[in-house]
This record gives C-alpha cells, sequence and structure tokens, in this order.
C-alpha cells in the first residue's frame, strides 16, 4: 500500500473541468477537492492544470467508471488508466461505486443497481479486492441512489456493504443525499438504513443535490441530478450521520447546472456549520 | 433466480431500447416499474446525446439538433463505447455522415472531421519550441535524413470545400440568411493549446511536407511529395517557416538522436 495523507475532517468540493483555471487564478479557501480520474484520461490540457492544483491542494479520486458490479469484472485496461494518475495525484482517498456501468465491454456511462445476493457479494468482493490490489490503496465504496430494487435480492443494501467490508477490508463512502433518494424511491426508512450503516467503515461522505419528479402513478420519484442546492432533508440525515459516525471528510458534489465555485465553496462551508453544531450539541447533551 | 449476469444482460436491453418484459418481473419497486425503468434509459440516452452534440457543435449547427440528435442515436446503437473515458468516443460519426451519401451535403463529411479534431487537440498541451539554431547546427548533408517531432495539437486537413468558413461563422454569430458555398480546395492546419485552437490555411505543398514530417518521415522524404504537389516548392522557406511557427519540439537526426 501507497502512503496516504490523512483526509482533513473537513467539508471539500467537487472540482468539475470549468472551475480548475479559477482555482489556480484565485486559490481560493478550500479543504479539499475531489476529482472525477475519467475526465482527465484523455484531455492533457486539463491534466496539466490538476497536476498544479494537486501541490496546492489535497485531492480525492472518486472514479464513475471502475464498474466493480459488471458481471465481466472490472476492466483491466481502464484500471490501469486512471491508476496511472492516482500515482501521480497520490490522493488522499479513492473511491467508486457499488453499481455496474459496463457489459459485454460496452460502456453504458450510468450507475446500474444491483441485486444483493450471495453470488453478487462474492463477485463484487473480488473485483474490490482486484481494485486495491492494483492501485494499492484502500478503496472506498459508495452507497447508490436507486429507482428499483430486485426481488433476487436476499440481504439488505447495508448488509452487502457490511460484508464487503469484512471480505476485503474496503472502506465506505456514505453518500447522505443516495441514502435519502433511494430510501424515499424504494420505500423505507432513511434513518434505519443509517443506524444499520457500517459506520466504523465510512472514510468519506457525499452531499448532492437532486429533482423530484411526479410519477404517473400519483407518487414521486426523486432523481439523484447532483443539479441542485443541498436539500433540507439530506442536510437533516447528515446531522443524523454526524452524530452517531461523528463528522468525516465530507464532499459537496454538483454535477449538472454547475454554479460559480464560490457557491459551492459556501456549501461546504454550510457543511462543516452543520457538523459542529451537531457534534456541540452532541457534546452538550453528554454534559448535562 | 437469474445469474448476475443475466440479470445485466436483461437490464442493459431494456434501457438500450429493447423489450423490458422480462427484466420488468425481476425489479421491484412502489412505484410503476416501468416508469422506473425510464429514467435510466433516458439518461443513457440523454448522456451520450449531450455528449456527442458537444463534439460536434459546427455539424449541430448546420444540420440542426434534430438531425443531430438522429446521428448521436444512430452511433450509440451501431457503435456503443468502449471504454469509461467519453471524451474519446464519438468519431464514428464522421463515418455515419459519409454513409448516409446524398442525404447530406457531401462536404458535411468534412465538417464532422473538423469538429472532431477541433475537440480533441484543443485540449492538447505545446511543449517549448526548438529553436532553429538546432537545425543550424545539422551538418547540411545530413539534413535530408534528419526528422523532426510537431507539437501533438496539429492535424492537417484537405477538403475540397472552405469548411473553416462554416466554423467561423458559427464561431462569430455572422451567419447569413444565405450562404453562397462554392467549392474551393482548402489545406488546413488545426493547431490547438490549452483550450485554444487556430486553423491556418496552407498551400498544398506546405501541408504535403507537414503531413509527411508528422507522419514521421525524414526531411528528404517528406519533401519529395510536396516538390511533386507543387515543382515550385521552396523547401528552405518551408523549413524555415515550421520553426519560426514554433511547430518542432525536437530535431533527430538518423538512428534517433535528438539534437535539442
Amino acid at each position: 500500500m501507497h502512503t496516504v495523507s490523512a483526509a482533513p475532517l473537513r467539508a471539500g468540493v467537487g472540482l468539475r473541468l470549468q472551475h480548475l483555471k479559477t482555482v489556480l487564478d484565485t486559490r481560493p479557501e478550500a479543504a479539499w477537492f475531489e476529482i472525477h480520474p475519467e475526465n482527465y484520461l484523455a484531455n492533457p490540457h486539463a491534466a496539466e492544470m490538476l497536476f498544479e492544483i494537486a501541490r496546492l491542494y489535497p485531492i480525492s479520486v472518486h472514479s464513475v467508471g471502475v464498474s466493480v458490479g459488471s458481471a465481466e469484472g472490472v476492466d483491466r485496461r481502464h484500471l490501469a488508466r486512471i491508476g496511472a494518475l492516482i500515482d501521480r495525484l497520490n490522493p488522499i482517498l479513492v473511491s467508486g461505486h457499488l453499481a455496474w456501468s459496463t457489459h459485454e465491454g460496452d460502456y453504458l456511462n450510468d450507475l446500474l443497481p444491483m441485486p444483493y445476493t450471495q453470488e453478487a457479494l462474492a463477485h463484487v468482493a473480488a473485483q474490490i479486492n482486484q481494485v486495491q490490489d492494483a492501485l494499492g490503496r484502500p478503496y472506498h465504496l459508495e452507497n447508490p441512489s436507486n429507482y428499483l430494487g430486485f426481488k433476487d435480492s436476499t440481504m439488505t443494501e447495508t448488509t452487502f456493504l457490511a460484508e464487503l467490508v469484512e471480505r476485503t477490508g474496503c472502506r465506505l463512502l456514505c453518500d447522505i443525499s443516495n441514502v435519502h433518494v433511494s430510501a424515499h424511491n424504494l420505500g423505507y426508512d432513511a434513518r434505519r438504513y443509517m443506524d444499520e450503516f457500517p459506520g466504523h467503515a465510512i472514510g468519506e461522505m457525499h452531499l448532492g443535490g437532486f429533482e423530484v419528479e411526479a410519477e404517473d402513478s400519483g407518487s414521486s420519484v426523486i432523481i439523484d441530478t447532483h443539479s441542485q442546492p443541498i436539500d433540507d432533508h439530506a442536510w437533516d440525515l447528515y446531522a443524523y450521520a454526524v452524530e452517531r459516525f461523528g463528522m468525516r471528510p465530507t464532499l459537496i458534489e454538483w454535477d449538472n447546472a454547475i454554479p460559480s465555485l464560490e457557491t459551492l465553496l459556501e456549501e461546504a462551508g454550510k457543511a462543516e456549520a452543520v457538523a459542529m453544531r451537531t457534534l456541540a450539541g452532541a457534546r452538550r447533551a453528554l454534559a448535562g | 433466480m437469474h445469474s448476475l449476469a443475466e440479470t445485466q444482460g436483461l437490464f442493459r436491453r431494456a434501457i438500450t431500447g429493447g423489450p423490458a418484459g422480462d427484466l420488468l418481473a425481476l425489479v421491484r419497486t412502489p412505484g410503476d416499474a416501468a416508469e422506473r425503468l425510464g429514467i435510466y434509459r433516458r439518461h443513457h440516452r440523454e448522456s451520450f446525446r449531450r455528449h456527442l452534440r458537444g463534439r460536434y457543435p459546427t455539424l449541430e449547427w448546420l444540420v440542426g439538433t434534430p438531425g443531430m440528435i438522429e446521428l448521436a442515436d444512430d452511433l450509440l446503437e451501431a457503435h456503443p463505447p468502449r471504454a469509461p473515458s467519453l471524451a474519446e468516443y464519438g468519431e464514428g460519426i464522421i463515418d455515419l455522415v459519409r454513409d448516409r451519401g446524398t442525404q447530406h451535403p457531401s462536404w458535411l463529411t468534412d465538417v464532422a472531421r473538423l469538429d472532431w479534431h477541433l475537440g480533441g487537440l484543443s485540449v492538447s498541451v505545446e511543449h517549448p519550441p526548438a529553436e532553429i539554431a538546432a537545425l543550424a547546427a545539422l551538418d547540411p548533408a545530413a539534413l535530408p535524413d534528419a526528422s523532426v517531432t510537431l507539437q501533438p495539437g496539429l492535424v492537417y486537413l484537405q477538403s475540397e470545400w472552405p469548411i473553416d468558413q462554416l466554423v467561423h461563422l458559427r464561431l462569430t454569430g455572422g451567419a447569413p440568411a444565405e450562404l453562397r458555398f462554392e467549392p474551393h480546395e482548402t489545406f488546413l492546419e488545426l493547431r490547438g493549446n490549452r483550450g485554444r485552437f487556430s486553423m491556418n490555411r496552407l498551400s498544398h505543398a506546405d501541408l504535403t511536407f507537414r503531413q509527411g514530417l508528422k507522419d514521421g518521415r525524414t526531411l528528404g522524404d517528406a519533401a519529395q511529395p510536396a516538390f511533386d504537389v507543387a515543382s515550385d516548392f521552396d523547401l528552405g522557406t518551408a523549413l524555415v517557416r515550421i520553426f519560426t511557427d514554433g511547430l518542432v519540439v525536437a530535431i533527430q537526426h538518423t538512428k534517433g538522436n535528438d539534437l535539442d
């Protein structure tokens, strides 16, 4: 394993291509940035700026293309490409999704849902081991946002994640907004999900905006668009998670209708304020 | 119970426009399963459309958004991407445009090619150019066997139409109500560096010479075809210009000895 710098217990923001130059020009007060490595594989100009930024700020690498859930296994060529980038960046965290994105070698550009079965568990565990071996670093696996589940599932998502931690030693990225989205869409209780989440393995948290759509049936579905400010439901659940698990490096994700960097940093500041307020309240309760 | 591979095969088929019945029997949701599946289908389609429209701005400007979406959908169905690096996906649009034959004007294929290259080379990073002194230091007798390394963000393109005009019109927003677009042999040097690009018109001989150098030919081997297309090709001037234009990164003598 490589020597990895400790991730700051603060809130960072997702760094998108349109903000690279702004970061270099203005050197904003930011605790850390997270990037999608896939955006830099065929963009030498962006990579050049990223390497400069990495000399100034802690960087986390969050892959959207390492498909640990694909039945055919991870794409070794892609893994090698992002591995080379990771080696140059020496990031504080490396993460990806509990999902699948490729089928028979074709890339589907989405994070598609998994059935939670013993077969899937064994398969994903083997893929995570392969990823961790290739990257030489612990991999943080993110809980997905889902719009449907599978009748074949024989365990809950939290049990599936806990088993993966047990079998591979991987860490978890708890996406708070995804918990709210999936809980709403699949009809379970978000706080109960958090109660069952293997909190000891959480190395990072995510917060992202979403949009609510009406369904023909009269109900609603939440779409994980990362195109809005963080919703109050997610802030409440974040406070609940911080109270339960403590503060973790937390990321503000915004991938569509991307606002100014200043707005993203304000959201990060809000996350830190929520965490601090929650922890202060918990300390007061203990003292009282 | 279906295997993971079977489930994913059904899922993929359902979100890419195939029948969804077998998959719908496997999923559960408090909402309408077909409607929920539609979210994945929509995302799959829209994300690729958005990407391909971004890679072909002039083509879309010319064929219109519905036409561009049709091309994007056709490419996705016939040749889905094979890697999770979307920036590298979409060159197949050029062949699709060409294969449509008389459905599009003949120059549209060249416009698509121009769009594709401009998008790719504009994110390249130029190296410090070599000084012309490196050329002067070379034994004149060895010159024909020397070769040069050019900047990475260079593409040479030849068209029977002045396709660069169309890009200029789109970028300047100066599209006239009616454009008299006539054939004109056009030799373009496309150059990109750190988010910018330029399109320079060359003579046929200069394009031939520079293309040869880019392909790794020696100065002598690159010059010969240039003389073939223009007997008055001035090799000395052409050689000096590739240095003064900052195109050369390094010069090598035979056996790959780097002189700069």
